[in-house]
């Protein structure tokens, strides 16, 4: 935490940035200055390791079991890595898409028999081929339970995967062909003896296949499509307003999660010998999979690992106890809960104690952000020599760059937008019997700006929805340029240009700012580096750049909106379309906002639209008003025309001018 | 036609069981807003209390009846309690925790009863009669019956009497009753009780047709928790009506082509109806969210 007296070393004064901002490395410098700064700059290398203990935790457990532990226990880790296997597999819906599905246990008891089916003739080629067969069965099957979930959400999704596990449980487990028997095929394993015997083997074959299907995950939640996927599960709406095909997304998550059920299908087989028996693949055996990913915590995969570990072993340790299975999944399904439901209080002592001192903890930052006194004048004056307003005398300074104002667009931000003017002609909404909008038209040329007003229910919002494919038109058409969009869903509107931002953002909590910028980015629009130069000049512009490795959740109502604001920025927009934008914003907050906003306007070229009730604020931006009533168009024109015409003064700005 | 009606018979009396399941689940979802998986359970303890009372105690199958259903009453209300102490959990913590005493609750069960398989004597006989060719049980009739009184005679406790007002009350909006003084804990613990006695009902009906089998009881949850999403989870009739459905698909479906079809295929048709039901029932209420914004 750096207070008053380190102000000095780090070149700042309080609350505001009297310089550029500092490098690195000079930072570091300046914090190694004082006794204070040493122990942060320690405690942040430190925190770089603590992220790798679990891991190294799990590899260290890994390796001294396939040295030290003897054949049974062997074969007992063996099955916690397949049951981890399964963890990781589940993990992907239910973290990303927030979706339970509770069809896993049947998957993988369909994955083991066809891989048993094929592999029982023997041969290097059947056995690779039974295991291809049984990915494909799985992973189609998993598509199928997948589309479910383009359907229905939530509980109804759960529902259906339970219904997808009771016709596999019922129907393919009845079929002797499928299970092969009572008998079961016998599946090749190798024939070893010795201290390397036929349990180590299979236990180096299944970590091998285990870190393979760590490294996927990993790389699949930390690249795009994991931030899309849980862009898709969290805001689909967001999702869709940033270009994102939510239902491509949906199904190859689903995809990725049936292959890795198939892998763990066909190691089942391989670890026994020939595939379990189908009580072992029954529904209750898919919720204590579901368990596993939920009692890790849903944050690192090492977790999952561990709780696998625990899950698979326990039964196998107390299994001279004859206990009933119904009571031992009992139990380990009541400490998964608890677990699960305190981990983030261990979590946060745990994090209390490895920032003692240090002031990089992301809830701090904003604590600090908001304790900082605002620099309104950096805002006016375009931040030369700004006056600092007063503030907290010996608390934090600001972390927030307060240099917004003086950061220059990139050389390599595109030039001005396309010529594409948004229309909506006669648009018409209905929800039911009612009539939301009602033949309004409405035009946004390439650098105008339109406001639009009204009272609350006035149809705004779903004009806005309307023009940007989040409901359906009852009459009407919308038109980007030459092209009729009326057909076109959210997302491809998103991608050819149509950005907004909703009432309430809609961000995904989980990513942190920068990552849920990154997405906004959409698919394949220029290569990585220029996209991260794009979102790294918006979060300078925008002064956010303090905050771009922190969890969207952590952030105040505010700052969500701006970060959401700057997300549909991050493409060039034709159109931009705000609602609300400075709902939640201190004054001085908004009239950054508006600097930044109309500069960043002027050099684009873009038309925006915006929705508004703070009148102070839409007159300043718009040069064009709309004021609509009970879904219908009021008046249209020139802003100054339009307030000081008496029907909109008598039937809404009135009141508000008597409110002002 | 004979196969048909024998086979309809079958069906209606399995699924005014399922029916029975649903109606206690909506009944606990629309109080709490939590899926109560803690049914099957409760419905085989409920089966196995029944099963000791009658057959180790040498009870009347009335008083062992009403021992099951009394039971499962009580469990259900302690798992209410429970319930409303994890009120600030997620509701689909809840939902788990709620599976996790069904497992309990198997584990006790699998301690009480035999290891050897045991069918618990009907409540209702073992006659039966002829009508038309087809011989139907005296159970087959009770089982109807009881079923169709039990929901007939909660529907009119929830519109005629003062409790089922202040219950209504609660499932609509549950800060407003409370404004009024409605204590929301009482009601919501008698609610899950009456669910729970419902279980426990439920479980004594179809383990006294088959055996008592927990793995059994956990599929008649499951069927009437597609009846009651059928119902959108929301409506006692239509949940009702979703569990016999089910039952009449699986009984004239799998009664009369399950022999051509194959093992195990006789499950396929109400497999298939609860899937499209589900998905059906779900799009339905997407679309009436989709209004209320």
């Amino acid at each position: 935490m750096i207070r008053t007296d380190d102000a000095a070393a780090t070149g700042r004064t309080e609350g505001v940035a009297a310089s550029p901002p500092v490098t690195d490395g000079a930072a570091t410098a300046a914090a190694l200055a004082s006794p204070t700064g040493a122990l942060s700059a320690v405690l942040r290398r430190m925190r770089v390791q603590t992220r790798l203990v679990l891991p190294a935790l799990v590899i260290a457990g890994g390796t001294l079991s396939f040295f030290l532990l003897p054949g049974h226990l062997l074969y007992a880790g063996s099955t916690a890595l397949v049951a981890g296997i399964i963890g990781l597999a589940l993990f992907l819906p239910i973290a990303a898409l927030r979706e339970m599905p509770l069809n896993a246990a049947g998957l993988a008891g369909l994955g083991a028999y066809l891989y048993a089916n094929v592999a029982s003739s023997g041969g290097v080629g059947n056995v690779l081929l039974g295991g291809l067969v049984a990915m494909a069965a799985v992973t189609g099957l998993s598509v199928v339970g997948g589309l479910a979930s383009l359907v229905v959400t939530g509980l109804y999704f759960v529902v259906a995967s339970l219904v997808l596990q009771i016709g596999i449980e019922k129907v393919i487990f009845s079929i002797p062909g499928v299970t092969g028997g009572a008998a079961g095929e016998a599946v090749p394993q190798p024939v070893l003896s010795g201290w390397f015997d036929t349990q180590r083997a299979i236990f180096l074959v299944v970590a091998g296949f285990a870190l393979v299907v760590a490294v996927v995950v990993w790389a699949a939640r930390r690249s795009r499509f994991g931030y899309h996927s849980v862009l898709v599960g969290h805001v689909p709406e967001g999702a869709s307003a940033v270009g994102v095909r939510n239902w491509l997304v949906k199904l190859m998550v689903f995809a990725l999660s049936g292959v890795l059920i198939g892998v763990a299908g066909c190691l089942f087989s391989f670890i026994n010998g020939t595939p379990p028996g189908t009580q072992s693949f029954i529904l209750i055996i898919s919720v204590l999979y579901v368990a596993i990913p939920i009692a890790s915590g849903l944050r690192d995969l090492s977790s999952v690992w561990i709780v696998a570990a625990a899950f698979t072993t326990i039964p196998i340790v107390l299994e001279p106890l004859r206990l009933s299975p119904s009571f031992l999944a009992g139990m380990i399904l009541l400490v998964a809960l608890i677990v699960g439901d305190r981990r983030e209080w261990v979590v946060e002592q745990v994090r209390r104690l490895r920032n003692r001192g240090a002031s990089d903890d992301p809830i701090e930052v904003i604590a600090e952000f908001h304790a900082a006194p605002v620099p309104v004048a950096a805002a006016v004056n375009g931040g030369a020599t700004p006056t600092v307003a007063s503030g907290p005398s010996i608390e934090v300074v600001g972390r927030r760059d307060t240099s917004a104002g003086t950061v220059a667009v990139a050389a390599s931000a595109p030039a001005i937008a396309g010529t594409s003017a948004l229309e909506g002609r006669e648009i018409t909404v209905d929800f039911g019997g009612v009539r939301a909008v009602d033949a309004v038209s409405v035009r946004v040329a390439p650098g105008q700006r339109l406001g639009i007003v009204g009272a609350n229910g006035a149809g705004k919002t779903t004009l806005f929805n309307a023009l940007t494919g989040f409901v359906p038109l009852h009459h009407g058409r919308v038109h980007l340029g030459d092209r009729d969009i009326s057909g076109w869903s959210s997302f491809l509107r998103a991608r050819a240009g149509i950005r907004r931002t909703f009432q309430i953002p809609r961000l995904a909590d989980m990513l942190s700012v920068e990552q849920n910028l990154l997405v906004g980015h959409g698919h394949g629009h220029g290569d990585a580096v220029e996209r991260r130069e794009r979102v790294s000049t918006l979060l300078d512009r925008f002064g956010l750049s303090a905050l771009r490795g922190v969890p969207v959740a952590a952030l105040p109502f505010g700052v969500r909106r701006e970060v959401e604001l700057v997300r549909a920025l991050t493409r060039t927009p034709k159109v931009l379309m705000l609602d609300e934008p400075v709902s939640g914003l201190e004054d001085e907050e908004a009239e950054k906002l508006l600097e930044v906003l109309l500069d960043l306007q002027g050099k684009e070229g873009w038309g925006l639209l915006v929705i508004e009730h703070d009148l102070r604020f839409i007159t300043q931006v718009a040069e064009r008003l709309m004021v609509m009533e009970d879904g219908r168009l009021l008046v249209e024109g020139p802003i100054n025309d339009v307030m000081r015409q008496e029907q909109v003064r008598r039937v809404y700005l009135g009141e508000l001018v008597t409110a002002q | 036609m004979a196969l048909f009606v024998s086979a309809l018979i079958i069906g209606v009396s399995l699924g005014t069981i399922y029916g029975l399941m649903a109606f206690g689940m909506v009944a606990s979802y629309r109080i709490s807003k939590v899926v109560n998986l803690g049914q099957a359970g409760i419905a085989a303890f409920g089966a196995s209390v029944y099963w000791w009372m009658s057959s180790q105690w040498g009870a009347p199958l009335v008083v062992s009846l009403f021992g099951g259903v009394l039971v499962g009453g009580v469990l259900g209300a302690i798992l209410g309690y429970a319930n409303l102490k994890l009120a600030n959990r997620a509701k689909g913590l809840v939902m788990i925790f709620t599976l996790t005493v069904t497992l309990l609750l198997f584990a006790w069960v699998d301690l009480i009863i035999p290891a050897y398989n045991i069918t618990p004597p009907s409540p209702f006989g073992q006659g039966g009669f002829n009508f038309q060719l087809t011989f139907i049980t005296y159970a087959q009739i009770g089982t109807f019956a009881t079923c169709i009184a039990v929901v007939l005679v909660t529907t009119w406790v929830m519109r005629m009497t003062r409790f089922g007002m202040f219950v209504r009350a609660i499932y609509d909006d549950p800060d407003g009753a409370s404004t009024v003084g409605i204590p929301l804990g009482v009601y919501v613990v008698g609610v899950w009780a009456v669910a729970g006695g419902m279980a426990g009902l439920a479980g004594i009906l179809a383990t006294s047709r088959v055996q008592l089998d927990s793995i059994l009881l956990l599929f008649v949850m499951v069927w009437g928790l597609a009846g009651a999403i059928l119902g959108g989870l929301e409506s006692f009739a239509l949940a009702f009506v979703g569990g016999v459905s089910l039952g009449v698909a699986e009984g004239i479906l799998g009664g009369m082509l399950g022999g051509d079809l194959g093992p195990g295929l006789e499950n396929l048709s109400a497999i298939l109806i609860m899937a499209v039901g589900v998905l059906y029932a779900g799009t339905k209420r997407r679309h009436l969210a989709h209004l209320q914004t």
